[in-house]
């Protein structure tokens, strides 16, 4: 049967994926078709609901984003950032480090 | 002796690539790689050396045993490239230069 | 004259680029729009050759071509091979596909992408000879002309790199990139040396038919898988590719990655063809798989705080890498054990080859996606930019669609390829897939920063007069999206016509050293 991938330990067709997003997307119209249709645009009857307070109106550059992230993981990224040093040597060591390693691996490999 | 192209070979190579590793000089570095290529290229042309053997030229070829010619035409191929690839990095040398005043290659202004 | 493209498409593949390469600075002479047209043309063509060759070989036997002989099928007059020897199998059709398809697709978007007045001829020398040396790459079956193309393939890549030389960043990105490139192929070449001096022969059927796994083939090994693995970005080899990547213009970077993959090919085609099942691939499996978790978990993570939008998106294509890399070195690790290969082996390479195709489409839409962004604002800080779904929702939409690729949402095309891999990686050893949907979560937050950053939120008051993109640049970007979605939706189609025959062409070692000998 055409849209049905086998992998090793399942099977995923996209197909009744779409049919079942159609279906959940027709229920959805159908519930919110069922509101009320006289409102106002632009008054208080649209605006989002911030408990009372005044909607904010920024809008958080990407540096900022995932600012507790950054500082649960601070260790790691400082650790990370001081590898990727950015000259061109330390490009060429990695490469001959990665050599040296596969070598051992391979030549001694056999052993283990 | 029968290895001394193989250990010259080998110096060199190890001098080429300890040359980019270790060099802040840019066209130090573009120096090193450029002495890795003529160590490789003299592996190539060692590798068909037979004893006692003639150029592998047809016409009025003595009756003797001639060298390989295979690794000749690699030679120069390598020979090539490796005359395009130093020009076009010591082109970009040049231009980092304009653009930053210095050959060193800490002094690099992308990383992380 | 079906027949005769047939019987030449090989050769012609790899002609036709450098060919046309070599005749446009006659055109140049005519203007801009000669070039571009000449550039278009000679793409078109190698297109509709490779697609020709590759239904041909797809179906069944791989076609031998062998340069400068009286017929081109006569590989071996003396009883040994002679001659440069070309051999296309399911595996490098499937690669000059994909090759093919990107670099038709860049050239358009190029069309209106590059405005520099000199530059316009030198800019599609380069791209059609890094298409030429791609195409070698992919189809050589000769190890020396690897190198050859591998340097055609560099050379012309940093020369494309450094496009946009009033930066200075552009040279620096493009003097490591040639650096680290000429290293790594001067490694090939040594490998190829060893070969040639214990073996007599460069090329890879005849050298995989009389392989003994000595001390010094292990030192060939080791030099060659190293030298691809760093050329497709395996960390701790990969800081190359967020410099380059970022520097280069949008449609260069997309095209790129593409030429990661044919080094990615490579390494491959090392491992599995020249040397096969009898050289341990255990250990090799193993490195590719320790390299692979490696890639992918620190891509991600260094991907997420960067605040240039290219480099972000550079650092995600050495994260995908590592998908692919794992894929095909479960695959190898377990290439000695049949009752292993049969169960889930095969599907994880062939959920790696999947995701080879399913990268270059994504990727590089999300690459052209970025350039538009560029091209219309001027800017690529994400600090900067904001609001602009409001001026190019275009844009937006194909970037929305690149960027649920990429993280494997379903039902796009990345799902299905990340499916195959995390349910026969798990049957390998169960924490390796784990961190892979790890990674894909992190793929997943930071495309969304990078959406929200870019196009969400209120209309900023620099950007109203920003417009939506050019048609060349949508009509491209449009037909790589419709391809994401199509392989979203028939997955099983790709699988059991593109992808199926390109692993089994790869494991099929007798196969390609018979083609040949």
């Amino acid at each position: 049967m055409t849209g049905v991938l086998i992998t090793g330990a399942g099977f995923w067709s996209p197909l009744v994926w779409l049919a079942a997003f159609l279906i959940v997307l027709a229920i959805v119209l159908l519930i919110r078709s069922t509101g009320r249709k006289k409102f106002r645009h632009g008054t208080d009857q649209t605006a989002a609901f911030f408990s009372g307070n005044e909607a904010p109106k920024t809008h958080v550059k990407a540096g900022n984003i995932y600012w507790g992230f950054f500082v649960t993981t601070g260790r790691y990224y400082r650790w990370l950032r001081r590898m990727h040093t950015g000259i061109v040597n330390d490009y060429v060591y990695s490469f001959v480090l990665i050599m040296v390693i596969l070598l051992a691996a391979v030549t001694m490999g056999g052993l283990l | 002796m029968i290895d001394l192209p193989f250990i010259a070979v080998i110096v060199l190579i190890m001098l080429g690539i300890s040359a980019a590793v270790l060099k802040r000089n840019m066209i130090k570095i573009v120096m090193g790689v450029s002495i890795s290529a003529s160590g490789i290229n003299l592996l190539l042309v060692a590798l068909g050396y037979r004893e006692g053997g003639v150029a592998p030229i047809f016409t009025n070829a003595p009756a003797a045993q001639m060298v390989l010619p295979t690794p000749q035409a690699l030679t120069l191929t390598s020979i090539v490239i490796d005359l395009a690839v130093t020009a076009m990095m010591l082109s970009f040398v040049i231009l980092m230069y304009k653009h930053y005043g210095s050959t060193d290659s800490r002094k690099r202004r992308l990383s992380g | 004259m079906m027949a005769f493209l047939l019987q030449h498409a090989p050769a012609l593949v790899i002609a036709l680029p450098l060919v046309a390469a070599f005749a446009m600075p006659m055109l140049s002479r005519l203007g801009a729009r000669a070039v571009k047209a000449w550039a278009l043309l000679a793409l078109l063509a190698t297109e509709s050759l490779v697609l020709l060759l590759g239904r041909d070989v797809m179906s069944g036997n791989p076609h031998v071509y062998a340069l400068g002989a009286t017929i081109p099928s006569l590989t071996t007059p003396a009883g040994y091979p002679i001659r440069i020897i070309i051999e296309v199998d399911a595996m490098s059709a499937f690669m000059a596909m994909i090759c093919a398809s990107i670099s038709m697709l860049v050239c358009m978007y190029s069309l209106q992408y590059v405005r520099k007045k000199g530059g316009q001829d030198k800019y599609y020398t380069l791209l059609l000879l890094m298409t030429a040396g791609m195409m070698g790459l992919v189809c050589t079956g000769d190890l020396f002309s690897m190198f050859v193309f591998l340097e055609l393939l560099s050379v012309s890549s940093g020369a494309l790199i450094a496009f946009h030389a009033r930066r200075g960043e552009s040279s620096e990105a493009a003097f490591k990139f040639m650096v680290v490139s000429s290293i790594g192929a001067l490694m090939v070449l040594l490998a190829a040396g060893i070969f040639y001096g214990q073996y007599n022969m460069l090329n890879l059927a005849a050298i995989g038919g009389m392989l003994r796994f000595g001390f010094l083939d292990k030192v060939a090994l080791v030099l060659l898988v190293a030298a691809f693995a760093m050329k497709c970005g395996a960390v701790p080899m990969h800081m190359w590719v967020s410099d380059a990547y970022g520097e280069a213009p949008a449609p260069v970077s997309a095209f790129l990655v593409v030429a990661s993959q044919a080094s990615l090919y490579a390494l491959f085609r090392v491992c599995f063809t020249l040397f096969g099942v009898a050289a341990a691939t255990e250990i090799m499996g193993w490195a590719l798989v320790v390299l692979g978790m490696l890639t992918m978990f620190i891509g991600v993570t260094m991907a997420i705080p960067q605040k240039d939008i290219k480099r972000l998106m550079s650092y995600h294509a050495v994260s995908q890498t590592g998908y692919m890399l794992l894929g095909v070195g479960v695959c190898l690790a377990v290439l000695g054990n049949a009752a292993a290969l049969g169960s889930f082996g095969i599907t994880a390479m062939q959920g790696g080859l999947f995701h080879v195709v399913n990268h270059a489409m994504y990727k590089g839409l999300l690459f052209l996606a970025a350039g538009a962004i560029i091209y219309r604002t001027g800017t690529r800080d994400l600090n900067k930019l904001g609001g602009l779904a409001h001026r190019m929702p275009l844009t937006a939409v194909f970037f929305l669609i690149g960027a649920f690729s990429i993280s494997g949402l379903p039902p796009f095309n990345g799902f299905a390829s990340k499916l195959m891999i995390y349910e026969s990686v798990f049957r390998f050893n169960p924490l390796l897939s784990v961190i892979a949907m790890l990674t894909s979560i992190l793929t997943l937050a930071s495309f969304m920063k990078v959406f929200h950053s870019a196009f969400l939120g209120p209309e900023l008051p620099e950007y109203r007069g920003v417009r939506e993109m050019p048609p060349a640049m949508w009509i491209s970007m449009g037909i790589l999206a419709v391809f994401i979605m199509l392989f979203g939706i028939f997955p099983d189609l790709v699988v059991q016509y593109l992808v199926g025959p390109a692993s089994q062409a790869l494991l099929d070692r007798i196969g390609y050293l018979g083609g040949v000998l």
